[in-house]
C-alpha cells in the first residue's frame, strides 16, 4: 500500500456555529503509479480529500499512512518535510508566484533539496524543456498563457523528483485544446516516470483519463472503483 | 535561488509598494533624527544661555560672607592665589572658566567704585604648573555646554559672556563697567587714576544690571601690588556644570580647600537645574513619540505586506516551505527595508534638522555621526518589531485554505 486513508473525517466549524461534515469515514487505498481520479459535484468534499493526502490538511480524525508512515499526528516541519520530499501541486489557478520568472518558479522549488544555484539553474531549465518551455524560460506568469501557465506549474511540481502528483482541476481554467495538451502531458508523467497522479476533476472528459476512480457525495465515497 | 534572492526578487517586483514601505521606515527615522539632532543642537544653545547667566559656584574665604564678596570692604578676608592651581591639578570634572578675583573699594574723585582684578584667561591657561597638569583650557571645559570658541563657531556670541574670559590684559589697561564710566565720564582711550596709579580705559563694558556695572576691572597682579596684598585673592568664580553641582561637586572641592567657604549662586543653579531638567524631560518625551510614530507606520506597512502576500505565502508553503522558513524569509525582508530605512532616514533627517534648524529655531544644527549607527539600528529594530507579529501570523498560515480562497 502506497497512500492510505483510515476512515477519514473532516469537519469545519462555519462562522455561525453549525458543524459541516467535509468528508465523512472515508477510507481510500491507493498504490503506487496509479492514475487516480476524484469526482464528484461542487462541494461533494473533493479538493478537501485531495488536500488531506497532500498533508496540506489535517483531518479531524482517521488515519493518513504514506508509505506505511502515519502522517495524521506529525508536526508541522514533519508535514512540510513530507510535500517537499514526496509531493508535486498542480492546481486549477497554476499557483505560480507573480513576482519570478518561469524558470525562478521552477528553481524555488529545485532549491529547497538543491542548495547550489548553478545545478537548480540546469534542473529548471530541463524540466521547463520537458514541458515545451524551452524558449519562455525568462518570461513572468502574466506573460504567458494560460496553458503555458500550466505547464511552468507541472514543470515545478516536477522539481523535487516527487512520487505523486496531487492535480486540483488543473485543466478547470483552460480551453479544451490545451486541456487534452495538460492531461496528456499527465499521463505521460504517470506512464513513463511512474508517478501516482491524483487529479480531481469536474470534467467526465479528464476523468476518463483515470485507471482508478473515486466518485464522492456529500463527504461520502460513493464509488472506489 | 535562496532567500535572500527570493525577498530581493519581491522588493525589486513591487518597486512602487517598495518605495511606499521605505518611505513610512525613512520617514520615521528621518523624524527621529532630525528632531533628535535639533534637540541636541537646541539643548547646547540652551546650554550657552545658561551659563550667559554667569559663574555659579564662589570659592571665598573661610568666615566670609557672599555679602564680603559684592560690597568689597577694605577689610574683607582674602586667601592665597595659589588655591586655584589646587582645583586645576585635581581630577574635578565639570569646573569651567575659573576666575580669581581681588576686590577692593576705591575712592576715585569724590565717588566710591569697586576696584577688581582679573587674571586674564591667557595668563591662566599659560601657567607653566597648568600646562605640565595638561589641565588648560579646553579640558576645564564644563560639560554642560560648549566652549565658547564653540559658541561662537556656532552664532552664539554674547556680549556678557567675553566680559567673563577676556583674553589678555595688560598690566596699565582696565575695563569700566557701564555705570561707573558713566560716573567718571570716560570713554575708551580715556584715562583713570586710582590710588594714584594711571590706567587706560580699553573697555566701557555694556549694561548688565548687576553689580559689575559699577565696577572697574583691572588686572589682578598689578591690583594686588597697588593694594599692597600681593598673591592673595578675595574669591574665585567658577562656571560649574550644574550635573555635577548636584553630583556633590561642591563637597568636592571643599575637600580640595578646606580652609574656604565654597557656596553656590543659588537662583542661577536653581535656574540651571530646572531648564536641564526639563530639556531631558522634553527630549524623551519626544523620543518617546517619534519611536511610536514611527513604529507604528512601519509596523502598519509591514502588516499590509504580509497580507497582500497571504496567496504567495500559501504557495510556498504548499511546495513545502516551513513555518520557520516564511518566519525567515519575512524578517529579512525586514532587515533589509530596516538598513536601507536607517541609511536613507539618517541622511534625510540630518539634512532636514541641519536646514529646518536654522530657518526655523534659528539653531545652528551639524550632522551628528553618533546618530548614523543608532538610525540603522533603530531602524533594524523597529522594522523587525513591526513585522514580527504578521510574520508570526503569515508563517502559521495554512496553505490550505489560502488555496482554497484563491
Amino acid at each position: 500500500m502506497f497512500f492510505q486513508l483510515k476512515n477519514i473525517t473532516k469537519q469545519y466549524r462555519h462562522s455561525n456555529g453549525t458543524v459541516i461534515n467535509a468528508l465523512s469515514d472515508v477510507s481510500v487505498t491507493i498504490e503506487k503509479g496509479q492514475f487516480v481520479t476524484v469526482t464528484g459535484h461542487s462541494g461533494s468534499g473533493k479538493s478537501t480529500l485531495l488536500f488531506i493526502l497532500g498533508g496540506l490538511l489535517r483531518p479531524s480524525s482517521g488515519g493518513i499512512f504514506f508509505n506505511g508512515q502515519a502522517l495524521h499526528n506529525v508536526s508541522d516541519s514533519t508535514f512540510s518535510e513530507f510535500r517537499k520530499k514526496n509531493i508535486g501541486y498542480v492546481m486549477q489557478n497554476f499557483s505560480l508566484v507573480p513576482y519570478l520568472t518561469a524558470e525562478e518558479n521552477v528553481m524555488v522549488s529545485v532549491s529547497l533539496l538543491q542548495k547550489d544555484k548553478k545545478p537548480q539553474k540546469e534542473t529548471a531549465r530541463e524540466l521547463l524543456t520537458t514541458v515545451g518551455l524551452s524558449d519562455r524560460m525568462q518570461h513572468y506568469p502574466k506573460e504567458l498563457s494560460a496553458g503555458q501557465q500550466q505547464r511552468v506549474a507541472i514543470a515545478r511540481a516536477l522539481a523535487n523528483n516527487p512520487t505523486v502528483i496531487l492535480a486540483d482541476e488543473p485543466t478547470g481554467n483552460l480551453d479544451p485544446s490545451l486541456a487534452s495538451e495538460i492531461l496528456a502531458l499527465l499521463k505521460e508523467l504517470n506512464e513513463k516516470k511512474g508517478i501516482t497522479i491524483i487529479m480531481v476533476t469536474h470534467s467526465p472528459e479528464a476523468a476518463k483519463y483515470g485507471n482508478v476512480k473515486i466518485h464522492l457525495k456529500d463527504g461520502c465515497l460513493i464509488n472506489n472503483n | 535561488m535562496n532567500l535572500f534572492n527570493l525577498v530581493w526578487l519581491e522588493l525589486w517586483h513591487r518597486k512602487s509598494r517598495l518605495i511606499s514601505g521605505l518611505m513610512a521606515i525613512i520617514l520615521g527615522i528621518a523624524v527621529i533624527v532630525g528632531i533628535r539632532s535639533v534637540t541636541t543642537f537646541s539643548e547646547k544653545a540652551v546650554a550657552v544661555k545658561l551659563d550667559n547667566l554667569g559663574a555659579n559656584i564662589l570659592v571665598l574665604p573661610q568666615g566670609a560672607s557672599v555679602d564680603d564678596y559684592y560690597t568689597a570692604d577694605i577689610d574683607a578676608p582674602t586667601f592665597p592665589e595659589n588655591y586655584i592651581d589646587r582645583i586645576v591639578t585635581s581630577d574635578l570634572s565639570g569646573v569651567d572658566n575659573l576666575s580669581p578675583k581681588l576686590s577692593r573699594r576705591v575712592k576715585i574723585g569724590k565717588e566710591n567704585f569697586v576696584l577688581t582684578g582679573i587674571l586674564p584667561s591667557k595668563e591662566i591657561t599659560a601657567k607653566p604648573l597648568w600646562q605640565t597638569s595638561g589641565l588648560m583650557g579646553a579640558e576645564l571645559k564644563a560639560s554642560c555646554a560648549p566652549s565658547n570658541s564653540e559658541n561662537q563657531s556656532l552664532g552664539y556670541k554674547d556680549e556678557r559672556l567675553e566680559r567673563k574670559t577676556i583674553d589678555s590684559l595688560d598690566a596699565i589697561d582696565c575695563y569700566v563697567g557701564f555705570i561707573a564710566a558713566k560716573k567718571l565720564s570716560v570713554a575708551v582711550g580715556g584715562k583713570i587714576n586710582i590710588e594714584n596709579k594711571e590706567f587706560h580705559v580699553v573697555k566701557i563694558l555694556p549694561e548688565t544690571g548687576t553689580i559689575d556695572d559699577g565696577r572697574i576691572f583691572a588686572h589682578l597682579h598689578t591690583v594686588q601690588k597697588l593694594l599692597g596684598i600681593e598673591n592673595q585673592i578675595s574669591a574665585i568664580e567658577i562656571m560649574g556644570c550644574c550635573n555635577a553641582i548636584s553630583e556633590g561637586l561642591l563637597s568636592k572641592m571643599r575637600n580640595i580647600l578646606p580652609d574656604t567657604r565654597i557656596t553656590t549662586i543659588g537662583q542661577i543653579v536653581a535656574t540651571q537645574m530646572e531648564t536641564n531638567k526639563m530639556m531631558n524631560k522634553l527630549s524623551l518625551i519626544f523620543l518617546i513619540i517619534i519611536l511610536l510614530v514611527g513604529g507604528i507606520s512601519i509596523g502598519n506597512y509591514m502588516w499590509a505586506n504580509v497580507n497582500e502576500r497571504k496567496k504567495e505565502i500559501g504557495i510556498y508553503r504548499m511546495i513545502g516551505f516551513s513555518q520557520s522558513k516564511i518566519y525567515s524569509m519575512l524578517l529579512l525582508k525586514a532587515v533589509i527595508l530596516g538598513i536601507f530605512g536607517g541609511i536613507f532616514g539618517y541622511i534625510i533627517g540630518t539634512f532636514a534638522g541641519v536646514i529646518l534648524g536654522l530657518q526655523l529655531a534659528g539653531i545652528s544644527v551639524q550632522p551628528i555621526l553618533m546618530l548614523f549607527p543608532l538610525s540603522l539600528l533603530l531602524s533594524i529594530i523597529i522594522s523587525l518589531l513591526g513585522t514580527l507579529i504578521p510574520s508570526y501570523q503569515a508563517s502559521r498560515i495554512e496553505p490550505y485554505s489560502i488555496m482554497q480562497e484563491s
